[in-house]
C-alpha cells in the first residue's frame, strides 16, 4: 500500500484524467479483495465509490480529552423564567420591529423578578446594545455570566467596565475621559488625584474635557483644584471650571459672585398701607467697571457680535448668572414670583429672565424654577424660545419635576399642543396617566378639526406613542379615531401610534400578569 | 407579519363574520374594490382576491389574527363570495375520490413502465459514457468547461425521465438541492396496503424550497414501532403547503411505509381523533452507536444520503468557533455547515447533556428539535436570528 492516502491518489487521478496518469488499479482500492474489473476510467470511478463507502462507514470517533465546561449551578431554578410568548416579542424587537421599545422591555422584565431563558442568552448578547445587558444584567440572569467564560466576546456586555488607572495613564483622550468617569463614580478624591497627576503635562484640549467630566459629580472637595484651573492658560479651561464652581454652593467662588452682583439689585418693598396701593419695585443698576478678578471669575467683558446687548447689560447678565437665585429672594423677603413681577417691569426684563434661568439651572431651586417658567410663557418671546427655555428649566428640577411639567403642560394644553409635545420630547420622560390624558384630549380637539396637510405635532407622533401612558392611551385612543375621518391627513399617524400602544400593552400583559 | 398586524383592526374591515369551519371578510385595500378573504378552518385552505403573490397574503393573515384577538363574530348568514368558494371547495373534494374510483389499466401501465425503463436504461449509458470521458480527459479539463456542459446532461437525464440522477447531476452546482425523488411511487398503490397505527410523535419539521417546488418534510417518531417515519410535502408554484402535522404534538394515526431500504417515507392513512399525550423520546444513541448503526445502514443501501437519529447524552461545546456534541465517552460530533445555533444550544443546556434530533450523513448531525430538562425545543429562525423554539 501506498503511503498517499487512497482517496488523495484518487483525486490526483481523476484531475489529471486517465489518459494521462497512469496507476496501477488494483491498488486504488481500499481492499484488493472488493475490485472489479473494467476499463481504466470505469475502474477509478468504481473506486471511488467504494473508498467514500469505506471511509463513511468504516469511521470511527476518536475519544476528546474531556472538556472542561462547568455547570453555571443555580441556572433557571433560581428565578421564575419569561414565557415563550414575551420572549419572542424580545426576539422580534432585536429583529428590528419596534427596536425603539427594547428598553422598555428589559425594565419590564427586570421589575417582574423573571429571567431571559437560557437559550434566548446569546441572541440577547450579541444584539441588545451594550449599555443595556449592564443595566438589566438581571434580566440575563446567571446564563449570561457563565457564557461569557466560554465567549470572552461577550465579556463588555456582562461584566460592567472597571476604572484602570492604566487606560487612564495610556489611553486616548475619549478612553481617559472614560476612565475618569467610571472612577469618579466610584471615588471622587482618588480620580481628582488621578487628574492632577498628569494634568501640568495634558494639552488643552484634554484639560478642558477632563473639567467638563467632573461638572456632573462635584463636590467640596475639588474647589482648590478648580479656583487653580481660572489661572489656565486656555480659556476653553477656565470656562469649563467657572461651570464647576458655579454648581458648588457656598465656596469661595460664589461667595465673591454674591459679593461682586449684591449691588446691582435694590428692592423697594411698600410698607404698611400704601402696600395696597403701589407695587413692589426692583431697581437695577449696571455694573460700573469690571476689574480683573471678576474676569479671572469668568466674567467676559465683550458679548459676542450676534448678541445686541450693551456692554454694561452683558456684564449684569452674566454676573447675575453666577448668583444662587435663592440668595435674592432670602435678601429681599419675598417670593420669586413677586421679584420676576417686578422685574418685567424694568428696562432690563428679558435680561434677568434669562440671568435668572441660567442662575436656577446651576443651582435649582423649586420656587424659582416655577416661577420663571411662568415667566418665560408670559414673556411672549417667540414660541421656540419659550419651549427651549421651559426644557432646561424643568430638566433641571430634580424631584419637583413631574409637578413642575404637569402644572406647564396644563398651561400650554390645549392650545398650544406643537410646543407641548416638543417639550415632551425634548425633555425625553415617560409620561404619566394625567399627561397622557392631557395630550391626547387636545390632540382630539385638533383631529377634529385639523384639515391642514402638515403638522408638526403629527410627525412627533410616532416617537411619542413610546414615551405615553399605556392604560390611559388605550382609553382615549377609540375616541380620537372616531372623531377622525377616514380621510383625514391625521388616520395614518393615528393608526401607527395606536400600533404601538397596542405592541406596548401586549408586552406588559406577557411579561406583568 | 408586521404589514398583518397593521391590517389586524376591526376598522379596516366590513362584512367580518365566521362560523364553525370558515371565516370571511372584506379588507379595504389600495384598489377599488375590497379584497374579500376567505378561509376554510378545518381544512387550513384560504383565498384571498388580492394579487399579493404571498401566501398567505397580509390580509389573510390580518384577518387570522383578528379572529384570535376575538374581534369576529359568530355569523349564520355567508355572503355569495363566501358561499361560492367553499361550493366551489366542496365540489372539488367531490371530484377527487372518483379518479380512484377509476381502475387503471394494468395493462397500459406495463407498457408505460416498460417504455420508461428503457429511457432511463439508455439515458444512465449515457451518462456513464458522458462521465467516462470526463475521467479519461481529466476534473482539470471539465473544471473549465462552461455551466452549460453540466446543465445539458441534467437536462437530458431529465429527458430521460430520470430526475433524480438530473438533481445529482446538478448537485455539484447547487449542494442544497438533495431531495431523493426519483422514480415516484403510486401513492394510491402505497396508501392500499396496511399500515401502521401507532402514537407518532411529530419531533420537526422543515420547509426548502425550489425554483418552482415547494417541500415540507416532517419527521415523526412511533411510540410502540420504535420507528421513524418522514411525510414529504410538496406545493408547486402559490399553493400553500399543508398543516397537517405540527411539532410537539402526539398523533394517533395509521402511517403506510413507501418501499424503501431501509423505509423511510410514509403516507398518513387514517388520523384518529386528536390525542392529548407528549411527544415521547425515541431511543437514544452515543456515538459509537450511531456510527455502528449508520455503517450497516449503509451496507445494506450504499447510495444513503442521511437519516433520523436521536444522540444523547449529548453536551454541547463550542472548539475554536465550531459547534459540537460530545457523549459521555468523550467522542465528538460535528454539527453540518453554516449551523447557527451552536450557542443557543450550549445556554440551553448551561453544561448539562441534552437529548438532539436530527439527520446524519455519516459526518455531521444537522439538528432539528432539542430535549432539555422534560421541554422540546425545535431550530427556528427569526429573521436573521438563530433561536430555539420551545414547543413542548
Amino acid at each position: 500500500m501506498s503511503t498517499v492516502p487512497a482517496w488523495e491518489r484518487l483525486i490526483s487521478i481523476a484531475t489529471l484524467g486517465t489518459a494521462r496518469a497512469a496507476g496501477a488499479s488494483d491498488d486504488l482500492w481500499p481492499d484488493a479483495s472488493i475490485a472489479v474489473a473494467g476499463s481504466p476510467e470505469q475502474g477509478v470511478l468504481r473506486a471511488a465509490a467504494a473508498t467514500y463507502l469505506w471511509t463513511h462507514a468504516g469511521r470511527r470517533i476518536a475519544v476528546q480529552p474531556p472538556s472542561t465546561l462547568v455547570a453555571p449551578g443555580d441556572q433557571s431554578n433560581s428565578s421564575a423564567l419569561v414565557r415563550e410568548a414575551a420572549a419572542w416579542r424580545f426576539g422580534r424587537m432585536l429583529s428590528g420591529e419596534h427596536a425603539a421599545l427594547l428598553e422598555e422591555w428589559l425594565s419590564l422584565a427586570a421589575a417582574s423578578g423573571r429571567v431571559l431563558p437560557p437559550q434566548w442568552v446569546p441572541v440577547a448578547l450579541d444584539h441588545v446594545p451594550r449599555e443595556l445587558c449592564l443595566r438589566f444584567a438581571s434580566v440575563l440572569g446567571p446564563t449570561a455570566r457563565w457564557l461569557v467564560r466560554q465567549n470572552s466576546n461577550w465579556a463588555a456586555h456582562v461584566q460592567p467596565p472597571e476604572p484602570s488607572l492604566d487606560r487612564w495613564n495610556a489611553g486616548t483622550l475619549q478612553e481617559r475621559c472614560v476612565q475618569l468617569s467610571l472612577q469618579r463614580v466610584r471615588d471622587p478624591a482618588s480620580a481628582l488625584a488621578w487628574l492632577q497627576s498628569t494634568w501640568s503635562a495634558d494639552p488643552p484640549e484634554a484639560r478642558e474635557a477632563f473639567v467638563k467630566v467632573l461638572q456632573s459629580t462635584i463636590t467640596a472637595g475639588d474647589e482648590a483644584f478648580l479656583e487653580a484651573a481660572l489661572d489656565d492658560k486656555r480659556k476653553a479651561v477656565r470656562m469649563a471650571a467657572v461651570e464647576c464652581l458655579t454648581r458648588l454652593s457656598g465656596c469661595a467662588h460664589v461667595q465673591r459672585a454674591i459679593a461682586r452682583a449684591a449691588s446691582l439689585l435694590t428692592w423697594q418693598s411698600p410698607k404698611g398701607l400704601s402696600r395696597l396701593l403701589r407695587k413692589a419695585k426692583l431697581e437695577v443698576r449696571l455694573p460700573a467697571a469690571l476689574d480683573k478678578p471678576a474676569q479671572r471669575d469668568g466674567i467676559e467683558a465683550k458679548p459676542p457680535a450676534h448678541r445686541k446687548i450693551g456692554e454694561r447689560a452683558f456684564w449684569l447678565t452674566q454676573m447675575l448668572s453666577a448668583v444662587p437665585p435663592d440668595y435674592w429672594s432670602q435678601r429681599f423677603g419675598c417670593s420669586a414670583a413677586a421679584l420676576l413681577e417686578a422685574a418685567a417691569g424694568t428696562e432690563y426684563a428679558l435680561d434677568l429672565l434669562s440671568a435668572w434661568s441660567s442662575a436656577a439651572v446651576r443651582q435649582p431651586s423649586s420656587e424659582w424654577l416655577d416661577a420663571l417658567c411662568a415667566g418665560w410663557l408670559a414673556s411672549g418671546l417667540e414660541a421656540g424660545l419659550q419651549t427651549e427655555a421651559l426644557v432646561r428649566l424643568i430638566a433641571a428640577a430634580g424631584e419637583q419635576q413631574p409637578t413642575l411639567l404637569l402644572k406647564y403642560l396644563r398651561a400650554l394644553l390645549p392650545s398650544h399642543l406643537d410646543l407641548a409635545l416638543d417639550l415632551l420630547k425634548q425633555l425625553g420622560v415617560r409620561w404619566g396617566a394625567e399627561i397622557t390624558q392631557l395630550v391626547l384630549e387636545a390632540l382630539r380637539d385638533v383631529v377634529r378639526q385639523d384639515q391642514q396637510q402638515w403638522s408638526h405635532a403629527r410627525n412627533a407622533l410616532q416617537a411619542e406613542a413610546q414615551q405615553c401612558d399605556v392604560a390611559t392611551a388605550r382609553q382615549q385612543l377609540p375616541k380620537l379615531m372616531e372623531v377622525c375621518a377616514e380621510s383625514s391627513p391625521w388616520r395614518n399617524a393615528l393608526e401607527s401610534l395606536q400600533d404601538v400602544v397596542e405592541f406596548r400593552a401586549a408586552m406588559r400583559q406577557e411579561l406583568v400578569t | 407579519m408586521q404589514a398583518a398586524q397593521s391590517l389586524a383592526k376591526p376598522g379596516k374591515w366590513g362584512n367580518l363574520g365566521r362560523n364553525q369551519r370558515l371565516l370571511w371578510g372584506e379588507c379595504q385595500g389600495s384598489g377599488a374594490n375590497p379584497y374579500q378573504v376567505r378561509v376554510d378552518l378545518q381544512d387550513v385552505a384560504y383565498k384571498c382576491s388580492c394579487p399579493s403573490r404571498k401566501l398567505p397574503c397580509k390580509h389573510t393573515l390580518g384577518l387570522l389574527l383578528l379572529m384570535i384577538n376575538d374581534a369576529v363574530q359568530v355569523s349564520a348568514a355567508l355572503p355569495d363570495f363566501v358561499m361560492e368558494w367553499s361550493g366551489n371547495r366542496a365540489k372539488r373534494a367531490e371530484t377527487r375520490p372518483s379518479k380512484e374510483a377509476t381502475a387503471p389499466d394494468p395493462e397500459a401501465q406495463a407498457r408505460r413502465s416498460e417504455k420508461r425503463e428503457t429511457r432511463v436504461l439508455a439515458g444512465v449509458e449515457q451518462l456513464e459514457v458522458w462521465l467516462t470521458d470526463i475521467i479519461g480527459q481529466g476534473l482539470a479539463a471539465a473544471r473549465t468547461q462552461p455551466l452549460s456542459f453540466w446543465s445539458q446532461m441534467a437536462a437530458r437525464q431529465v429527458d430521460a425521465q430520470a430526475p433524480g440522477l438530473a438533481r445529482r447531476v446538478r448537485a455539484p452546482l447547487a449542494v442544497e438541492v438533495r431531495q431523493l425523488i426519483g422514480w415516484t411511487q403510486d401513492q394510491d398503490g402505497v396508501r392500499a396496503r396496511a399500515g401502521i397505527r401507532d402514537h407518532w410523535s411529530v419531533l420537526g419539521r422543515r420547509q426548502s424550497e425550489d425554483e418552482q417546488l415547494r417541500t415540507q418534510r416532517t419527521w415523526l417518531h412511533g411510540r410502540e414501532s420504535q420507528r421513524f417515519a418522514l411525510v414529504l410535502e410538496f406545493a408547486v408554484g402559490t399553493q400553500p403547503l399543508p398543516a397537517t402535522f405540527v411539532t410537539g404534538q402526539c398523533i394517533d394515526a395509521e402511517l403506510v411505509y413507501f418501499e424503501g431500504v431501509p423505509e423511510l417515507r410514509v403516507l398518513e392513512k387514517v388520523r384518529h381523533p386528536t390525542l392529548q399525550a407528549r411527544i415521547a423520546l425515541p431511543r437514544v444513541l452515543d456515538v459509537t452507536a450511531l456510527q455502528t448503526e449508520h455503517a450497516a445502514r449503509l451496507a445494506s443501501n450504499p447510495w444513503l444520503e442521511r437519516w433520523p437519529v436521536m444522540v444523547a447524552p449529548m453536551l454541547p461545546i463550542m472548539s475554536g468557533g465550531q459547534p459540537y456534541l460530545q457523549d459521555d465517552t468523550g467522542r465528538r460530533i460535528g454539527l453540518v455547515a453554516g449551523f447557527r445555533h451552536g450557542w443557543n444550544l450550549l445556554a440551553l443546556a448551561g453544561g448539562e447533556p441534552l437529548a438532539v434530533f436530527g439527520e446524519w450523513d455519516g459526518e455531521t448531525l444537522d439538528p432539528i428539535t432539542v430535549h432539555c430538562r422534560e421541554r422540546w425545543f425545535t431550530l427556528a429562525q427569526l429573521g436573521e436570528l438563530p433561536l430555539l423554539s420551545q414547543v413542548a
